[in-house]
């Protein structure tokens, strides 16, 4: 027999929730199963000033999510959809299996789609994050959600998450294998106690890539594209920020992170750095070219006029935040983050600084922009041997925001940014300025 | 205080939607044109700048519309016409001669396929015994040119055999309404750069009884160049010329392009430099009085004047090489197209285009030439308003092409603004000089405008009763 209850109570813990305390949930104690289901929303308004290049400002629904859950016996199963812009998005949905508690600790598996287990970041909540976008970084460089297995680990102090992930979620590689990615985030938290928290952690990730497009008849081409918004989403364009990096076939991402937080007062911040090794099948591509009369005539001039090497990108953040009202702030252990402020009445002063650097670019290179391409050391030619400079762009941004808890269900935030771009995409692009405001409600 | 706090936050958001609330713009191109920066000429270049006279008329390949292009009948078409320059694409020989051929392929305006067909010129051993070589040494020559000949790319051809092509037919089986028994009968060459020179002082070719021109080999000159076609002799040629019997006393300039460097022979520029110097026309080395007129007594007077020869190339490293060698001491044109080639401007929004003409000043050039709308060419516009307000701002000429029709000159000339300027109109006229392939039709329509005032020529012939006079029969 099913019965519908409404109550307030604690379920095991999946993924950091959106509310603290779930509004509606269905239960069944005599088969221990329980069923719950909600909705996220957010609103965003937006002005946006820039000098050359303009941007959208407006209104736009930025969330729009059901949520839903099981719980049956140790297992936890989670799915949530995305409909914002009236555009389907893969979000969560996994199964998560916990064990027994035991003296050391938690253990758990979970196998699914979810957010890989690499940034701090990443792996908080929006309901929760306390500023309206995540830093520009983590969207570049960190891995969001994949499809794959990860074994935790945690208690009081400390904290391993690792697990193995599919490159590509649908499969839809036009032959062979896939790909795989390894992650895994551990903290040490020496000090954590109801009132103070302290973390330091250290994240790895490793990607093979195999996904990829034809090119020149046979040739088999990877890249990874990345980049990021402005911090924003009302105009959620990443054309300021974006790089693509061609020939890829594996990736190193090495990332620290420390957090503290006292009843008032937390900073936090990160610093990413990824390496993207490359292949080139150049035997390949020297034959495919042959055949005309300007071919390249040997492997060693093809190959001296399309160099390739790695490309290393970086980016790092800092966050504070100034809980002036409410009550105090809370870690969660069970995720290695901090928890949103979900109780009525809540007041905090939040200030962010963010750098992401996507620009790898060779001394001396010169950018014509009018062909969009940069020329090895400075020389203009007609063929130039093929730059391996990649003007992804660099960006730093300053945020300081303010935001309001009328209750666990429903939040204000409003936010200035003044942002400062250097990419030779842009260059009368430098300096940006944004005022945001968002309601949101989850429940 | 809560309160207080949440009508704060509400304000803000009215605010912040009220201020977005602005109309969105479809096209921030205009706005665009005004904040983007260009370089400026320096007054020295300025200076040579003006060497070239306004609103002058480029008489392209001489004319393609009328004559079989970049030949004789096209060379003295135009400058019996009055047109300014005389204009010309450059290639070299196999053997050193520089070429005034647009094509890089012989196919479409020579009789190649017939002479010569994909073989290589049979007479190449013969050739290399007049300059000299044994026998066994010209075979050796033969068999070398032979296992490395790719066919009809002027470059692998010595001037000899280009000599033997006749560059005239093509164009009567082309273009039948302009065809004239006289291209034929006067058998058309392909030109070389001193050939387009001796025109533009009044002369013609001088020919032999058969009707032929007057050329001969006279020798190696001990100079070697190394082009697509390997390393070869530089050889001498006898080109002789005589008084043109129609020459009315007009002495246009020339025009001259370089070609893409991989097409032509290592050094080019320089090979270039050389040549204007033997000719007369270098006037970093052999300059023009000052006072000189670029017209004189009705008649076109700039070969006589520092404006004599202007450069011109759409090659991005021809650009620089040409810049290191002149120096920027001769009128220089950066030719502008619009595409994903080498050498295209592939964005033209206003950054894209004033990086161009920033790139253009930066390696010593006066002229922007941009390509221009409307048929038959359908050419991509890169002559807008705005575009041609940045060449303008940044102190350089604006000579576009090509012009076919008096339509296109009066988009140029801004005749259909209906007297409206200012905004996206910007400032007409919209060049400072034509390439066109109708120099009967620019010259007119500048006369009307009023500015070719006299001295300039007033009166422009008939085009077609000019050809008769010169001795193209139809």
């Amino acid at each position: 027999m099913v019965t519908a209850l409404l109550f307030f109570g604690g379920v095991a813990q999946a993924q950091p929730k959106d509310v603290a305390k779930p509004l509606i949930e269905v239960g069944n104690r005599a088969q221990d199963l329980k069923f719950t289901v909600g909705a996220r929303f957010f609103g965003d308004v937006a002005y946006y000033h820039s000098e050359y290049t303009p941007m959208n400002s407006g209104a736009a629904i930025t969330d729009a999510r059901i949520r839903t859950s099981l719980t049956y016996k140790d297992f936890y199963f989670y799915a949530d959809f995305d409909f914002s812009k009236g555009i389907f998005k893969q979000k969560n949905i996994f199964v998560q299996y916990n064990f027994a508690e035991t003296m050391r600790g938690f253990h758990s598996l979970k196998a699914g789609f979810f957010c890989e287990p690499s940034t701090m970041s990443y792996n908080t909540s929006m309901y929760n994050y306390h500023f309206m976008s995540r830093p520009a970084v983590v969207n570049a460089l960190a891995p969001g959600r994949s499809l794959g297995v990860t074994y935790k680990f945690y208690n009081t102090h400390f904290f391993a998450d690792q697990g193995v992930f599919s490159e590509n979620k649908y499969n839809d590689q036009i032959s062979g294998y896939q790909g795989v990615s390894l992650s895994g985030r551990w903290l040490y938290r020496p000090v954590n106690d109801p009132r103070t928290t302290v973390h330091i952690g250290a994240a790895l990730r490793y990607g093979h890539i195999s996904t990829g497009v034809p090119v020149d008849n046979d040739a088999f081409k990877t890249q990874v594209d990345l980049g990021s918004s402005m911090e924003t989403y009302v105009d959620p364009t990443t054309k300021f920020l974006h790089a693509q990096v061609p020939w890829t076939k594996n990736t190193l991402t090495i990332s620290a992170e420390g957090l503290v937080k006292t009843d008032r007062l937390f900073a936090r911040g990160e610093y990413i750095y990824k390496k993207f090794y490359k292949d080139r099948p150049d035997q390949t591509l020297f034959e495919n070219q042959l055949g005309g009369v300007w071919s390249w005539t040997t492997l060693e001039s093809w190959q001296a006029g399309n160099p390739i090497r790695t490309t290393n990108f970086s980016g790092g953040y800092v966050e504070a935040g100034w809980l002036i009202l409410g009550n105090r702030y809370e870690y969660d252990d069970a995720y290695g983050v901090l928890k949103g402020t979900n109780t009525k009445g809540a007041l905090e002063l939040v200030a962010r600084y963010s750098y992401t650097q996507l620009n790898d670019i060779n001394k001396g290179d010169f950018f014509l922009i009018g062909k969009q391409t940069f020329y090895p050391n400075g020389t203009v030619a007609d063929y130039p041997p093929v730059s391996t400079s990649i003007g992804g762009g660099k960006l730093q941004s300053i945020t300081v925001g303010l935001n309001y808890t009328f209750n666990q269900y429903l939040k204000v935030m409003g936010e200035y940014q003044y942002s400062r771009l250097d990419n030779v995409y842009f260059p009368m692009d430098k300096n940006f300025n944004s005022v945001q405001m968002r309601l949101m409600f989850s429940f | 205080m809560l309160k207080i706090l949440f009508r704060a936050a509400i304000a803000c958001a009215l605010i912040a939607t009220v201020v977005s609330c602005k109309d969105q713009a479809f096209s921030d191109e205009i706005k665009n044109v005004d904040k983007v920066s260009v370089d400026h000429l320096t007054p020295e270049m300025m200076k040579v700048r003006d060497y070239v006279p306004a609103f002058a008329v480029m008489a392209h390949r001489g004319s393609t519309f009328w004559t079989p292009e970049e030949t004789e009948a096209a060379y003295r078409w135009a400058r019996e016409m009055g047109a300014d320059y005389l204009e010309c694409d450059m290639q070299v020989s196999k053997d050193g001669v520089v070429l005034a051929l647009h094509d890089d392929n012989l196919t479409r305006t020579t009789n190649i396929a017939t002479v010569f067909g994909e073989e290589i010129p049979p007479m190449r051993k013969a050739y290399y015994m007049k300059l000299g070589y044994s026998e066994a040494e010209a075979e050796a020559k033969f068999q070398a040119d032979k296992a490395a000949f790719i066919p009809n790319l002027p470059a692998f051809y010595t001037f000899e055999e280009l000599q033997m092509l006749d560059a005239g037919k093509w164009f009567n089986n082309a273009y039948p309404n302009q065809a004239r028994r006289g291209f034929v009968t006067q058998k058309q060459y392909i030109s070389a750069l001193k050939d387009l020179v001796m025109y533009s002082r009044g002369m013609k070719l001088k020919r032999n009884p058969d009707g032929s021109r007057v050329c001969a080999i006279v020798g190696k000159t001990g100079k070697q160049i190394t082009s697509l076609s390997g390393t070869a002799d530089i050889v001498e040629y006898n080109l002789e010329y005589e008084q043109d019997n129609v020459d009315s006393g007009n002495r246009p300039g020339i025009y001259i392009e370089f070609k893409e460097p991989w097409l032509n022979p290592t050094g080019f520029e320089q090979i270039v430099y050389d040549e204007l110097d033997a000719l007369g026309m270098n006037i970093i080395t052999q300059p023009e009085p000052e006072s000189n007129p670029h017209y004189l007594d009705g008649k076109v007077n700039i070969n006589n004047t520092n404006g004599k020869v202007v450069l011109q190339t759409f090659s991005l490293q021809s650009l620089v090489q040409v810049s290191e060698i002149f120096e920027g001491k001769v009128p220089m044109c950066f030719l502008l197209w619009k595409g994903t080639g080498a050498t295209d401007m592939t964005y033209d929004d206003p950054l894209g285009y004033a990086s161009f003409i920033n790139l253009g000043v930066k390696y010593k050039a006066h002229i922007i030439g941009p390509c221009i709308a409307g048929a038959p060419n359908n050419y991509p516009d890169l002559n807008k308003p705005w575009q041609v307000d940045l060449i303008h701002r940044a102190g350089m000429l604006d000579h576009p092409y090509s012009f076919d029709s008096r339509d296109q000159m009066s988009i140029a000339w801004g005749d259909y603004n209906f007297g409206n300027t200012g905004g996206v109109l910007f400032n007409p006229p919209y060049l400072d000089g034509a390439f066109t392939n109708r120099s009967e039709m620019t010259l007119d329509f500048f006369i009307s405008k009023g500015v070719r005032p006299s001295p300039a020529p007033q009166v422009v012939p008939n085009p077609s009763e000019l050809l008769t006079q010169l001795g193209y029969e139809e």
